[in-house]
């Protein structure tokens, strides 16, 4: 793949559009790791703007009660007992240190989103690990994803939604065995 | 097209529909504004 049409695909990858022929120059082309550091940052950005940006867009009364709704919600979640919610699952070190969180979430009839938000990964020399999932029967590579100095990112993956995915993982890419962390 | 997909959290294909342009066309133009706006933040942060 030549240099310009994989810097062109590279927004993809923030998208799980795994490429392996993508993924190949990725890993030889220190243009292309930090042009994909910064489109991570980029999308972090856009994503932590979007909250704010649609405020003036709703009457004040709307924001007044949709404040007053969540205050509400929020008291009653802090007080009603309840388990782990199963679509949201914290990735441990094997020390027992939390470093990413992951949130299932709808995408569509045949996707379900994964939202990975990590931080303190511990570093490798790429700075790239792989995101695995499994269900009890089956075990996919969701896909790859970039870290950040502090062992930080903010990714989004899509799997097949005819699985129930309870247990996922992440491992030093090419080598599934070298597990960094797991729910 | 950036506005479209982050602000309004619209999908690739629900962006094309919108705008009535063909998918390629959506993909193309986010990963360009992306890759611009990556530019830009590397140039403001080396």
């Amino acid at each position: 793949m030549r240099h310009e049409e994989a810097w062109q695909r590279l927004p993809d990858l923030l998208d799980d559009r795994d490429d392996p022929e993508l993924l190949g120059h990725l890993a030889s082309c220190t243009d292309c790791q930090r042009q994909l550091f910064l489109l991570g940052r980029v999308d972090r950005l856009l994503r932590d703007q979007t909250p704010t940006r649609r405020r003036p867009w709703l009457p004040r009364a709307v924001v007044a009660a949709v404040a007053a709704a969540a205050a509400v919600a929020a008291v009653l979640i802090l007080l009603v007992p309840h388990g782990p919610r199963a679509h949201d699952f914290m990735l441990r070190t094997a020390s027992g240190r939390a470093v990413a969180r992951a949130l299932m979430g709808h995408s569509d009839a045949r996707n379900v989103s994964l939202a990975l938000v990590a931080r303190g990964l511990p570093l490798n020399r790429q700075h790239v690990f792989v995101l695995w999932a499994s269900d009890d029967s089956s075990t996919m590579q969701v896909g790859r994803f970039m870290v950040d100095r502090s062992g930080g990112c903010r990714v989004r993956f899509n799997l097949p939604a005819t699985h129930s995915w309870r247990r996922f993982w992440v491992s030093q890419p090419g080598n599934a065995a070298a597990v960094v962390a797991g729910t | 097209m950036i506005e479209l997909a982050y602000y309004a959290d619209l999908s690739e294909s629900a962006i094309a529909k919108r705008l009535r342009v063909p998918l390629g066309s959506v993909k193309s133009w986010k990963r360009r504004g992306l890759n611009r706006l990556a530019t830009l933040l590397g140039e403001e942060s080396p």
